[in-house]
Order: C-alpha cells, then structure tokens, then sequence
C-alpha cells in the first residue's frame, strides 16, 4: 500500500474534504491513533446498540433458562479451573483465580 | 454511509430507551437458602519440576472440597458465603530440602469469602461487596471486592463490572543449599493482585446468547516463587527464580450457548491473553451436554490451549548468569494442552431426596448431582486427571 497516497488509504480524516483536514504534521500523527480509537468505540459500541434490537420475552425463554445454557462456567468446574491456573502461565477471563490466594503465577 | 449507521445506533438506543420503561422488573431473590458441596480430586505426574530447576518429578495429588451457601435475606438482598480446603502433597516441593522432608511436602489450604448483594428490582441493577481470606503453609492472602451489574431490555441483556483486589504474603522458603547466597536479595515477601473486569450478555434468539468478557489484571510484589531453582549454562551456582515485580494480564473472552435442538446443548468458550511476561495464548473450550432423558444429561468438553513462552523462561542450565530475570517453570513454558472429558448431571424434577425439617416447616431437598472427570494432558509430558462432585441442596418452604 502507498502511504504517500491519501486515495489508498480508508481513513476517516484523509477522506475528509480539504478543508476539515488537520494540518499534514498533525494529521500524521493523530490520524492512526483517531481511527483505533473510533474502530474501538464502535467495536465497543455495537453490542450496546444491537442488544436494543433483540427482545425474547419472558414466556419465550424456556431455552435460555435452562441451567446448561448459563453463560458461566459451571460450579463443578471450579477445581479443573484452579488447576489450570496452576498449570498454565495463561490465566483469567474464566472465572478463576487470577493471582492471590494460591500462589500460581 | 455514515449517516445511516448513525440512525442505526439511535434507533437502537431509542428503542433501548423504551424498553427501559416497558415495566420490567429484574427476577427478586426466591425464598430459598441455595448450597453447592463440592468435592474435587487431583493428580499429576511429569518430569519438569520448577523446584529442582526444570527436571524432576512433578508428581502431585490434591483433595479439595467447598462449600458455597446463597441467603437470601428478603427478596433483594442476600448473602453468599464460601468455605474451603485443600489437601495436597506434592514430590516436587518435597525437594527444597533434600535432607529433611520438608512442610511444604504436604499442605493444607483453607479459604472463606463473604459477599453481600443487593438488587434494585425496578432499574434492574444489583450492587455486591465481599471480603475473603486464604491461609496456606507459606502463603496468606486477604482480598476485597465490588461488583455492579445492570440488566436491561427484558433482561435480554446484561452489563457487569467488578473490580476485585488481593493482598498476598509468602513465608520466603528457599532451597536448603540457597540460603545463605540468595536470602538477602529478595526486595518483598508481598505480592498485590488488582483485577478490574467487564461483562457483557446478550440474548441473541430465544436458544441462542452471548457473552463477552475481559479482564485488567496488575500484579506488583514478589512474583516469583522463592523455593524454584534456577540452574545457569555458565556457572555451577545455582540461584532461586527471579521475575519483575511488576505484572499485567489482559485476557479477553466470548462464551456462547446455543440449544439447537430439544436433547442437545452447546457451550463454546474462546479466550485470549496476553501479559507483559511475553506470554500471549488462545484457549478454546467445547462441550456438549446432551439431554438423555428430563433427569440425566451426559457432556462432553474438549478443551485445547497454546501459549507462547514467557520472556524470562529457559529450560535446565540454558540461563546465562548475567540475565537480570529467570526461570524454569513449565508452566511458563511455551506449551499446547487437551483437555478431554465427560460430566454426569442428575437433575430429577422434585429432587434426589427430601427431608422436612422441624424449624418453620421448611424442606431440605437434595437437588442436583453433578459429577465430571477430566484428562489432561500438556505437551511438556506433563499427565494429569481429576475428578469432581457437586451435590446441590436446597432449603425451601
């Protein structure tokens, strides 16, 4: 890809028309930042906006109030859990330890 | 374009707006004590033992039990408390004293959390705070929390925020023949945790739902541990691990259930994670609970893991002396693991058993039975397997 070319680059800014441009220096260094940054405000953004657009009734949740459809890990796996704290440098985001308590990692 | 997407997201919030105001009132706490007993058995053999500097015996075993109660104290407020212990003994750490068996050969660990919540029935908010303390041979630990959670939409989705902080202690035991070299160096015997995790679940159809989840986790203090060899590829001497003192972990998660068809269940589970150790690993979790009959669901779970090695791991006698940090734990190794299992569910309509007792009339109903079997096995040749039972109780009107 040619970075000297605004044309083959999909930024917000650089598409703008010339007069909302930020000046060249300023545009460089704000422009990749900028567009992380709203990537990760609408990556963010967007469960927020279609949770909205999904409405099941209570009547129509038989399915999803059965106990193997908790969006958890089950009681009965909490040991195998610490043990993969133990075992594996990696851990957390599982509803397991992640540091006090045990003295792994 | 992009006006459009900006109309998409205001309907959206609109419509979330409006049914905020539907009338909806989250689920209040039932008039019942829940309790879960779980007991769990481990063990492991392999032949990298961090305590005798990558080689040797790995081999443990660990019994664990606890017990976790849920009381309700009317219909917003409740209790929750967790007890419980764990029994070990291990080959490995029988190693850092090589003449005399040492404490650490065999431990118990015992733990007890005590939270509290509180739910606003109308906004369908619930806040919760909880304390909790862990004791162990060479290692205690006290911990603090807070959490706040907010449903809207009919339930159908779910915000939850918690930030959890944990204030640990060792007891500094270095192998026997490192004690008069390495004692001194160590700068702390403490070692702080501070997590701050988000959630986010959403009903995506009527058998289908998500969550999202992801953790900022900032260790600081003695991050090492202090009975591991280290054994150098230019010098005899060994010397304990060494680590920074500082730690960052982010792992992010997206868990998703999905009930396609009335005997059979979906339960996927995909997280990343990355550290400043040099440590980044994808965890992928499947299982599969297939409903036999109303009462017996069998599941199978398949589990794989990768990590990348940790920045200051190197195995036996591959350190050079002159590195500032190092360490031979396999457990910080680069590493791939299955995870191969089955999970039994016994789950009877009006319970396994019943017992009326004599306070208040309230009935004791042996719940649930939920028992699951794991083998485990690591790349490093590490083997292990557990067992565990849940018996769920109830105490109700």
């Amino acid at each position: 890809m040619n970075f000297a070319d605004p044309r083959s680059r999909s930024s917000v800014l650089t598409n703008l028309p010339q007069r909302h441009r930020a000046p060249t220096k300023l545009r460089a260094f704000v422009s990749p930042w900028l567009e992380k940054v709203t990537a990760g405000v609408l990556l963010l953004a967007l469960p927020f906006a279609l949770s909205s657009c999904v409405s099941v009734k209570a009547y129509q949740k038989m399915y999803l109030n059965d106990t193997e459809m908790e969006l958890a890990a089950k009681k009965v796996e909490v040991f195998e859990t610490n043990y993969e704290a133990y075992r594996e440098g990696a851990a957390g985001a599982n509803g397991g330890k992640v540091g006090g308590g045990c003295g792994c990692n | 374009m992009q006006k459009y997407f900006s109309l998409l997201f205001l309907l959206c919030f609109i419509n979330a707006g409006l049914m905020a105001q539907s009338g909806y009132k989250m689920k209040a706490n039932e008039d019942q004590v829940d309790a879960d007993f779980l007991l769990g058995y481990y063990q492991q053999d392999g032949n990298n033992g961090a305590v005798t500097g990558g080689i040797g015996t790995e081999k443990l075993e660990d019994v664990a039990s606890m017990l976790v109660v849920n009381i309700p104290l009317d219909s917003v407020k409740a209790l929750n408390i967790t007890v419980g212990a764990d029994y070990y003994s291990s080959a490995s750490t029988d190693n850092i004293d090589n003449n005399v068996s040492s404490a650490s050969s065999s431990d118990l660990r015992a733990y007890a959390n005590l939270g509290y919540t509180r739910k606003n029935l109308r906004r369908g908010e619930t806040i919760g705070f909880g304390i909790g303390f862990s004791s162990e041979y060479d290692y205690t630990s006290f911990s603090a929390r807070a959490s706040f959670a907010k449903e809207w939409n009919e339930g159908n989705s779910e915000l939850s925020l918690a930030g959890q902080a944990f204030f640990d202690n060792w007891v500094v035991i270095l192998p026997i023949e490192l004690r008069q070299s390495a004692r001194g160096t160590l700068a702390t015997s403490s070692r702080n945790s501070f997590n701050a995790q988000a959630a986010f679940a959403q009903v995506i159809s009527p058998r289908l739902q998500v969550l999202f989840s992801g953790e900022a986790i900032y260790m600081q203090g003695l991050l090492s541990t202090p009975f591991h060899r280290v054994f150098f590829s230019d010098q005899n001497q060994a010397d304990i691990e060494r680590l920074p003192d500082t730690r960052l972990k982010i792992p992010l998660a997206v868990r998703l259930t999905y009930f396609p068809f009335d005997q059979l269940v979906l339960r996927t589970n995909y997280r990343y994670y990355w550290d400043d150790f040099g440590i980044t690993a994808h965890t992928f979790e499947v299982e599969t609970p297939i409903k036999i009959s109303p009462t017996l669901t069998l599941s199978p779970f398949y589990r794989y893991h990768t990590q990348t090695a940790a920045d200051y791991f190197a195995p036996y006698a591959e350190h050079l002396s002159s590195d500032a940090f190092y360490t031979s734990d396999y457990d910080l190794s680069a590493l791939q693991s299955h995870k191969v299992g089955l999970g039994i569910g016994i789950t009877p309509l009006y319970g396994i058993a019943r017992l009326k007792l004599p306070t208040k009339d309230r009935l004791f109903i042996l719940d649930k039975l939920q028992f699951r079997t794991a083998y485990y096995t690591r790349s490093t040749g590490l083997d292990a397997l557990s067992f565990s039972l849940n018996l769920g109780m109830k105490i109700k009107r």
